[in-house]
């Protein structure tokens, strides 16, 4: 595949790819987000992690502009995301990946054309056998060259976040956001999909925010964590050096993952292998 | 504490807000109309769908209208031995009244269920979300498109139940009076005028196009959940009835004027 032009110039100083500044979020009278501060450094797996319920997903939604923040400051790819209009959006949006929680793959296309859609819609100067050559190769990056002619219907729920992957790679983006990537998934599933996430940094060179609740997954995709809660990152940093931490969110999110019970020591909160 | 967004009363604001908003959404279609270009593929598979899902229903209730409509009409104007008028009457009814009412009533349960229940089901499910971020507008997309196609459907669905509603018609009176189709026809276009025949074509496109804007709102706008795609479903059917008969009476004042009656 062609080599994927990037937004963020080679020649600018910073090596982050999105900053998140102080945003603030409501819904009527439930307040989401309370100054929440985040970036994301070119070519690193970032994980949210927090409870259901703590705007974990509202968080990368205001970063691709389809929620608006209340408060607060957006920088994408280098471009102040607040002050873009459509054109300029959808534009930027382009080097930006979504993996939606349940896929969101178009029901009334088949894999094939789910995959092409995106292609037909922007890359027109694309020939029909270059852009099926496109979709075999994504299909073959995330195991599914069989599903090629296969309805989402017909696919199991893994399947169905692998062609996901696939859907939003093959517009070869920059950034890749994955909401609950493991969700609903058995533990060998969700361990295969976390594979995927980290072969598709390596093999694509993307920067990604992973958005989730499973413990597992963060330990096996992170390179860096922001754990989140009460609308606000409160602890950043290494799996090991966020869960060295004596607060006592931190032990009861730990426990509640791996014990299933919301009390417990710290003292088993690093050991790697510890599986959900 | 108080409402304090309430302007009037929230039995009358709610009512304008949704009136308001319906006419934004109808403005957007509008805008957005030169992007139809863009999507005529899909615009043929929305056309060619719309087709389809109503031409079954279409070909029965146009045939047995004709033909009930027909059967029940004879006694009255046998009573003023004027049965020879039969075609006639049945024909200006199809044309200036029937054909493009009953279409659009099938229509906006066929059609209009559909797009607001696959709408809504694509709102609930993300699938929406999912062409945003991909930098696909889904208005675009999936409204004008949509709504496009049922406007641009809905003459040659009227034209279509005309057809059939005419040879039910026609059956029924053959098997009766004998009359042959030369007379038929004859008889029937004798007090039909462009007038009528334009009426039909016009009140069928602004039909379609209420289905599609209504029966899309509803989709587009659906609340959470798999209650969220149902009510969209059952919104887009009854108020699209509702915009169909509200407006045939304007159109009805409308054409009285143009003719002078």
């Amino acid at each position: 595949m062609a080599p994927r032009p990037t937004l963020v110039r080679d020649d600018e100083p910073t090596d982050v790819v999105a900053r998140l500044d102080d945003i603030h979020k409501s819904f009527g009278d439930n307040t989401v987000l309370r100054g929440v501060s985040l970036q994301l450094n070119r070519g690193e797996n970032l994980v949210v992690l927090g409870r259901s319920g703590t705007g974990k997903s509202v968080l990368i939604k205001i970063l691709v502009g389809l929620i608006p923040p209340d408060e607060g400051r957006i920088e994408l790819l280098g471009r102040q995301l607040l002050d873009l209009d459509g054109d300029a959006l959808d534009e930027l949006r382009l080097h930006v990946g979504f993996c939606f929680q349940h896929s969101a793959l178009y029901d009334s296309m088949s894999v094939s054309e789910n995959l092409d859609f995106p292609l037909r819609m922007h890359r027109r100067d694309l020939s029909i056998a270059e852009r099926r050559d496109r979709i075999e190769e994504m299909l073959e990056a995330v195991g599914m060259v069989e599903a090629l002619h296969q309805m989402p219907a017909e696919l199991s729920g893994g399947q169905r976040k692998r062609i996901g992957v696939a859907r939003t790679l093959i517009m070869q983006p920059e950034v890749m956001l994955y909401d609950e990537p493991t969700a609903g998934l058995d533990p060998i599933t969700a361990k295969e999909i976390n594979d995927l996430i980290i072969e598709v940094r390596e093999t694509y060179g993307t920067s990604s925010i992973v958005i989730t609740h499973d413990l597992a997954s963060a330990r096996q995709v992170h390179d860096r964590i922001a754990m989140l809660d009460g609308g606000q990152v409160f602890a950043e940093g290494t799996f090991e050096e966020v869960f060295a931490r004596d607060d006592p969110r931190i032990v009861a999110f730990y426990d509640y993952n791996f014990t299933g019970e919301a009390h417990g020591t710290q003292a088993s909160l690093a050991q790697p292998g510890v599986s959900s | 504490m108080p409402d304090t967004t309430t302007i009037l009363h929230p039995a009358v604001d709610r009512p304008l807000e949704r009136v308001g908003l319906g006419a934004r959404f109808a403005g957007r279609f509008v805008a957005q109309l030169p992007a139809l270009g863009m999507h005529l593929r899909e615009l043929g598979r929305q056309c060619f769908a719309v087709g389809v899902r109503t031409l079954p229903l279409i070909t029965l209730t146009g045939f047995i209208t004709g033909m009930v409509f027909t059967q029940q009409s004879r006694p009255s104007l046998a009573a003023f031995g004027a049965v020879s008028w039969l075609p006639s009457l049945i024909l200006v009814a199809l044309i200036r009244s029937l054909a493009p009412l009953v279409t659009a009533l099938v229509a906006a349960g066929k059609i209009g269920s559909s797009i607001g229940a696959e709408l809504g089901s694509m709102r609930v499910t993300e699938q929406i979300e999912a062409m945003e971020v991909s930098a696909i507008d889904p208005f675009k997309f999936l409204v004008v498109t949509r709504t496009a196609a049922i406007t641009l459907m809905m003459p040659v669905l009227t034209c279509y139940f005309g057809l059939l509603g005419a040879i039910g018609s026609f059956v029924n009176v053959h098997a009766n009076e004998g009359t042959t189709p030369t007379g038929f026809l004859y008889t029937g276009f004798e007090t039909i005028d462009a007038l009528d025949i334009g009426s039909a074509f016009f009140r069928a496109l602004v039909f379609g196009l209420m289905i599609g804007l209504i029966s899309c709102y509803a989709g587009f706008h659906a609340g959470r959940g798999t209650v969220g795609v149902g009510r969209a479903a059952n919104a887009a059917v009854v108020r699209s009835m509702l915009a169909v008969f509200l407006s045939e009476v304007f159109i009805v004042q409308i054409i009285a004027l143009l003719k002078g009656a």
